[in-house]
């Protein structure tokens, strides 16, 4: 499954490219520690995506692993009490009224190379719960679940 | 129940299929291994990891071993379907945060 999502701002590629890498501390909402952290993107390939909180210590969310001004950027992403590493690709293209961001948050299949786009969230996880509640909703099941 | 623990135990082809055969009915260790293009100890180590996950059980029948789906999973999936969602919900806010802060850039 990947996470999509996609918004138009009224700016060309190059100033939303810019404005998103480099000032990361003063627009991201607060970072995984809640108000006052802030999220920083050290801006080349290999750079590091972290978070500073109130105390100044820092937690890296993850590493840039593409840096293409003004189309791509992306980075890993792990949550701090993960044990999986996802990936977080963003694309900047220019169209009518500004600029469409493509926002891809993928990475949750861990074993699975190749892209499957019928391996949705619908068709993945959701078609697994459908199982578990089918199989218990058989009668000889009847009552496991609460 | 851990969100990753679940991601990690579903986010794999062969175990996401162990459990559509055990979704169609509860299944003998030994032959739950056939079918499948790996050996039978790889075939432990998913249903291992499964188990830990809470995602499904084995009971003993006589001498076999049977694997069923947990109930447990049904809260475990529907909650981590849950988080999925409320982290698609974050990259909504960061987005829209995105928005308001780069469209008042002269």
């Amino acid at each position: 499954m990947t996470i999509r999502k996609s918004i138009v701002v009224a700016q060309t590629p190059e100033v939303a490219f810019k404005v998103f890498c480099e000032d990361m501390d003063k627009w991201w909402p607060a970072g995984f520690s809640g108000p006052g952290s802030k999220v920083f993107l050290e801006c080349r390939m290999g750079g590091r995506y972290y978070e500073r909180r109130v105390d100044g210590s820092e937690y890296e969310i993850g590493l840039v692993t593409a840096y293409q001004p003004p189309s791509i950027v992306a980075f890993s992403w792990r949550a701090p009490s993960w044990d999986v590493i996802t990936q977080v690709e963003i694309r900047f293209s220019a169209e009518a009224g500004g600029t469409r961001i493509e926002l891809e948050h993928s990475g949750w299949e861990q074993s699975e190379k190749t892209r499957d786009a019928r391996t949705n969230y619908d068709s993945g996880w959701g078609k697994i719960l459908e199982h578990y509640q089918a199989a218990f909703a058989r009668p000889e099941h009847e009552g496991e679940t609460r | 129940m851990s969100i990753d623990r679940t991601i990690a135990a579903v986010g794999d082809r062969t175990r996401r299929e162990i459990l559509r055969r055990l979704a169609d009915a509860p299944c003998r260790a030994g032959e739950l291994a056939a079918g499948f293009a790996i050996s039978r100890p790889a075939i432990c180590k998913h249903t291992r990891l499964l188990t830990r996950a809470g995602l499904i059980r084995a009971r003993k029948s006589g001498r076999e071993r049977i694997y069923e789906l947990a109930p447990s999973g049904v809260k475990e999936m529907r909650e981590t379907i849950e988080q999925m969602e409320q982290i698609e919900q974050y990259w909504n806010v960061v987005l829209e945060a995105f928005r308001r802060y780069v469209e008042q850039k002269k």
